[in-house]
């Protein structure tokens, strides 16, 4: 079982606290151990990224996001555009992970520069599938150095 | 193509031309008639005055010449009965019975001399037809003697008289009588009957109020006359005698003002004819005729003005007609638009609500989901725990771990189904937002390729799948395939176990649009049915076959965006008819 390079953190952004849990608990089976942060909102996530109150880790430490679309406060979809335009966090890998399969909202993630387009399958078998044929995909990424 | 408002050009009938032509026309009509008349009334007078000239000019030569005759034969008279006098003596022929009652033979013959007579050289009438013996008067003082005394050869035309025997108007042809070595020797003389010239002349009946005379040319005296006048009226014929002076034989004078007369003259007699008649009556004939003529022209005028106000009337009732129609198609032109205005804006309405609605299936089926894929996760992980929960060992009944087993087994079946029902309101909310991309499509093509992408499954159901001529669409041809992929498959799904399926497909084009025919042969649908099929998860007859009840669903809402219709005529156990009718080109395009 391969661990993701252990200074990489998994930054999920989720809203619903049943998809985080079902997430983490799949990453862990599939063998991935690093660390995730949870954020349930894309204020928090914003503030998480960009907040000036100097509480941000991500100064720190490289990391990669899992990214769910439909949040409360905001799309998924400007929080992508915000961080692939920063000129920190634009080659940390994203994942989008979310309910939305709608062609348009793909095509618009790729192209805003996200990195895996997962829909949230309701198979949970599939869906567990995916969560771990995601973190075969985190244990081989090569991260890029930290800006 | 709600820009269609233009309002129609209408080209009007030029009303004031019309009137201007038919005026025009009808004062052709009138002058034609005016000209016409005149040139028939004009002519007709020319012909009246000519008719009467040639009647009077005939009149005056054969009235001459009828009289020359009866001058001719009057001679021949006074020859024969002076040759029967011969040398006679005139107190033995006056005494004569015989030779008296000779000449009154020859007399009575003749119709228009009266009586014959002789003189003797002193004038004392010997011998007379009228009486035996001669009555004693002298004829010495007559002109006619006095003319035969003094050596005239010929026939002498004396006066008019008054018989100094009979008493009745005549007037003496004469002859002198002369004896062997040629002295004069008396005079036979014939009386004319003036009447028998009156009632010959009468006879003819002239017209134009024409006068006839009989007229000694010397000295102009009128022998005879008709209309009657007292014979031996010493009338002026110095217009005649002029004329006569130059032209002795025929000619023509002006007896009076206002009339023309014709004379002829008698053989050679110092006599002629004269015709005359009055350009005042050849007027009033005329004027009489033209009276008769006249109600034609008049008729004619008053045809022309009924036919110009007839057409006048027809000229305004087409304009009455023509405002009419511009007025009714001004009036649909505004209606027109504003009926597009109208459709415009209930357009923008339901565009409008459409986009509400795909907004809201969007969001419920993505807000739907979200608890969904955690039900199911977490019960897959509460499946997961399954087996720690009710070990092998344990002492639960047998009956709980089925009851769980089947509870989670309900959760995961209608957490299929829910997916299923979520996919389609997805599924047809992007079908609302899908732009439709319209190319050219062979439907022929369209139609055999999905025929034989059910061929297999309709050749293992023992049905066949019938492609007729199709028209070639612009059409956006994923939506085209997937309503008519969604009707075959259908028609093919639901056969009639144990009766060969049948399934045609045909088309056929008629004012701008196509329309297609999926028929089959298979179950039918259940009249209460027909409107529900197309509706979202409901399904008819038997629940045999898989399926959620969203393909119709989905096909209708595909063709009413195409811009068609589709209908569906069914009778359960005989099998269905799909009728979609599509343009032939999207709606805009054409406009």
């Amino acid at each position: 079982m391969m661990a993701l390079t252990q200074a990489v953190s998994i930054l999920m952004i989720e809203d619903d606290d049943g998809h985080a849990r079902l997430i983490e608990k799949n990453i862990r089976r599939a063998g991935v151990t690093n660390e995730i942060l949870h954020l349930r909102d894309g204020t928090s996530a914003i503030d998480f990224l960009f907040g000036g109150d100097g509480v941000t880790r991500a100064d720190h430490q490289p990391f990669m996001i899992l990214l769910d679309l439909n949040l409360p406060d905001m799309s998924g979809v400007d929080i992508l555009r915000r961080v692939k335009a920063d000129e920190r966090f634009r080659r940390a890998p994203v994942i989008v992970l979310t309910t939305t399969d709608d062609k348009a909202e793909i095509e618009r993630c790729y192209d805003l520069g996200c990195n895996v387009y997962i829909t949230k399958p309701l198979i949970y078998h599939n869906f567990a599938e995916a969560i771990r044929q995601l973190g075969l995909f985190l244990s081989v990424i090569q991260m890029p150095e930290q800006v | 193509m709600l820009e269609r408002t233009a309002r129609p050009r209408l080209v009007r009938w030029p009303r004031s031309s019309v009137n201007r032509i038919t005026l025009a026309m009808g004062a052709c009509g009138f002058a034609l008639i005016v000209v016409t008349s005149g040139f028939i009334v004009h002519r007709e007078r020319d012909i009246a005055f000519r008719e009467a000239r040639t009647v009077a000019q005939g009149a005056a030569f054969s009235l001459a010449d009828h009289a020359s005759r009866l001058f001719e034969v009057a001679d021949l008279a006074l020859r024969t009965a002076s040759l029967s006098l011969g040398d006679l003596p005139w107190d033995e022929a006056a005494g004569s019975r015989a030779l008296w009652a000779e000449m009154r033979t020859t007399s009575e013959a003749l119709p228009y001399i009266r009586d014959l007579l002789f003189a003797d050289a002193a004038g004392r009438l010997r011998l007379a037809t009228m009486a035996f013996p001669a009555p004693g008067v002298d004829l010495g003082d007559r002109p006619a003697f006095a003319a035969a005394r003094d050596g005239a050869t010929g026939l002498v035309i004396g006066d008019p008289i008054v018989g100094r025997v009979t008493g009745k108007p005549s007037f003496l042809i004469a002859r002198r009588l002369g004896d062997a070595d040629g002295h004069f020797r008396g005079m036979a003389a014939a009386t004319a009957d003036l009447d028998y010239f009156g009632t010959y002349w009468r006879r003819l009946s002239l017209p134009n109020d024409a006068h006839v005379a009989l007229v000694r040319v010397d000295d102009g005296r009128i022998l005879v006359r008709l209309p009657e006048a007292p014979a031996g009226t010493p009338t002026s014929m110095s217009a005649m005698q002029a004329m006569a002076t130059a032209e002795p034989m025929a000619g023509r004078y002006e007896p009076t003002p206002g009339r023309v007369g014709f004379y002829q003259r008698v053989g050679d007699l110092p006599l002629v004819v004269t015709v005359s008649y009055s350009e005042a009556a050849v007027g009033t004939a005329w004027l009489s005729w033209l009276w008769l003529f006249l109600p034609f022209p008049v008729a004619a005028t008053a045809a022309l003005v009924g036919f110009m106000a007839l057409v006048r009337r027809q000229g305004r009732v087409e304009a009455q007609a023509n405002r009419e129609v511009y007025r009714a198609r001004a009036a649909l032109a505004a209606a027109n638009g504003r009926l597009e205005q109208r459709v415009a804006e209930r357009t923008a309405d339901l565009q409008d609500s459409n986009a509400e609605i795909q907004r809201f299936a969007y969001i419920v089926s993505h807000d739907l989901r979200a608890p969904l894929v955690n039900i199911m996760g977490f019960t897959s992980e509460l499946q997961r725990l399954r087996d720690t929960i009710f070990p092998d060992s344990s002492a639960l009944p047998e009956t709980v771990r089925e009851d769980f087993d089947e509870a989670i087994g309900f959760i995961k079946s209608s957490i299929d189904k829910m997916d299923r029902l979520i996919k389609a309101i997805l599924l047809l909310a992007r079908q609302g937002t899908r732009v439709f991309a319209p190319e050219s499509v062979d439907m022929e093509a369209m139609m055999r390729s999905i025929a034989d992408g059910v061929a297999h499954r309709a050749q293992s159901a023992g049905a066949t799948v019938a492609v007729g001529p199709m028209p070639r669409l612009a059409i956006d041809r994923i939506a085209a395939e997937q309503v008519f992929s969604n009707l075959v498959d259908n028609a093919v799904k639901y056969l009639r176990p144990g009766v060969p399926g049948t399934v045609a497909v045909t088309a056929e084009v008629a004012n701008g649009r196509a329309t297609f025919r999926v028929a089959d042969n298979g179950r039918g649908i259940d009249d209460r049915d027909h409107a529900r099929v197309f509706e979202l998860f409901r399904r008819s007859g038997p629940q045999d076959r898989p399926g959620d009840g969203i393909g119709l669903a989905h096909v209708k809402t595909l063709v009413r965006q195409l811009g068609g219709t589709i209908h569906l005529a069914s009778t359960p156990g005989q099998g269905s008819t799909f009728t979609v009718t599509l343009p032939l080109e999207p709606y805009g395009a054409a406009a």
